[in-house]
């Protein structure tokens, strides 16, 4: 049984599908047993999906 | 506000099977200038953004991302396709960003050992020994990109979150998520291994997550 502390740290593969069957099965189970991780790992893939489309203009420019 | 798109940007998917890109392959070979052209434009930003990981300012990140040009133009004629042009012309880039970060003294190091910072500080903090949540994420009321990307302030926060990552982090984040370059070819142009590559992109979002976070609490 994973603790939310697993499900944290392989959150992004998860977001990803990058878990194996099974690995992915145990982070399914766990998120339907758990408010906290399902809505981290939501913010996560949030912020995920906003960085494809973060605007170009430009994280270059804030490092003079 | 996704980016424009256009014919061009089409043909410069990760997926280098497609007849888009073959055709503008072909346009690029035969010298014709407007495709070479079109070709710069869509992809400048990205290199920038890009280069400016591993050199120190912006003014070298644009002579590296010339010499990125001057590069392509000439193995345009040898490329052979193995890997979508997006990603060669990227991993030319990433060759010449490292000569010229190491000629400045600036070495960007991609190991994850070498790399501590980051994502896992912040989480060893976030939960108890049992590995329960000891502090919780606060709830989000944000639901798709847009009520991200509308806010300007959220942008801001977002793009001051990635400046300040790790030049590893940042260069995996940028390759991932920003251009939507797949995992395997993310190695390729980075020179680094699949998990370790998993383990930057992780912490990069983690930290991006995390700066939205403290800017909503703040709010």
């Amino acid at each position: 049984m994973l603790k939310c502390r697993d499900v944290a740290e392989q959150a992004s593969e998860y977001i990803d599908r990058e878990l194996s069957w099974r690995g992915n099965l145990a982070v399914r189970l766990h998120l339907l047993m758990c408010r906290v991780c399902r809505e981290y790992v939501r913010q996560l893939a949030l912020v995920t999906r906003a960085l494809r489309h973060l605007p170009a203009d430009d994280v270059t420019s804030n490092h003079p | 506000m996704a980016r424009q798109a256009s014919v061009l940007g089409t043909a410069l998917s990760s997926d280098h099977n497609s007849s888009a890109e073959a055709l503008l392959l072909d346009r690029l070979r035969a010298g014709d200038e407007l495709a070479f052209a079109e070709l710069v434009k869509q992809l400048q930003g990205s290199l920038l953004r890009l280069a400016r990981t591993f050199v120190s300012d912006a003014g070298a990140a644009e002579e590296v991302v010339q010499d990125t040009w001057m590069g392509v133009v000439k193995g345009l004629p040898a490329f052979e396709g193995r890997s979508s042009l997006k990603t060669w012309i990227f991993r030319i880039l990433v060759n010449r960003a490292r000569t010229r970060g190491a000629r400045d003294g600036r070495m960007v190091n991609f190991s994850m050992l070498e790399d501590r910072e980051g994502g896992e500080s912040f989480l060893e903090a976030r939960f108890s020994k049992d590995g329960r949540w000891a502090h919780p994420p606060s709830m989000w009321e944000e639901q798709d990109p847009e009520d991200i990307l509308l806010r300007r302030e959220l942008v801001t926060v977002m793009r001051e979150a990635i400046a300040m990552l790790p030049p590893a982090q940042r260069a995996v984040v940028t390759l991932r998520d920003m251009e939507g370059v797949d995992p395997t070819e993310v190695c390729n142009i980075l020179a680094i291994s699949e998990t370790n590559q998993r383990v930057l992109l992780h912490r990069a979002r983690t930290q991006v997550r995390r700066a939205l976070e403290v800017h909503m609490k703040k709010a």
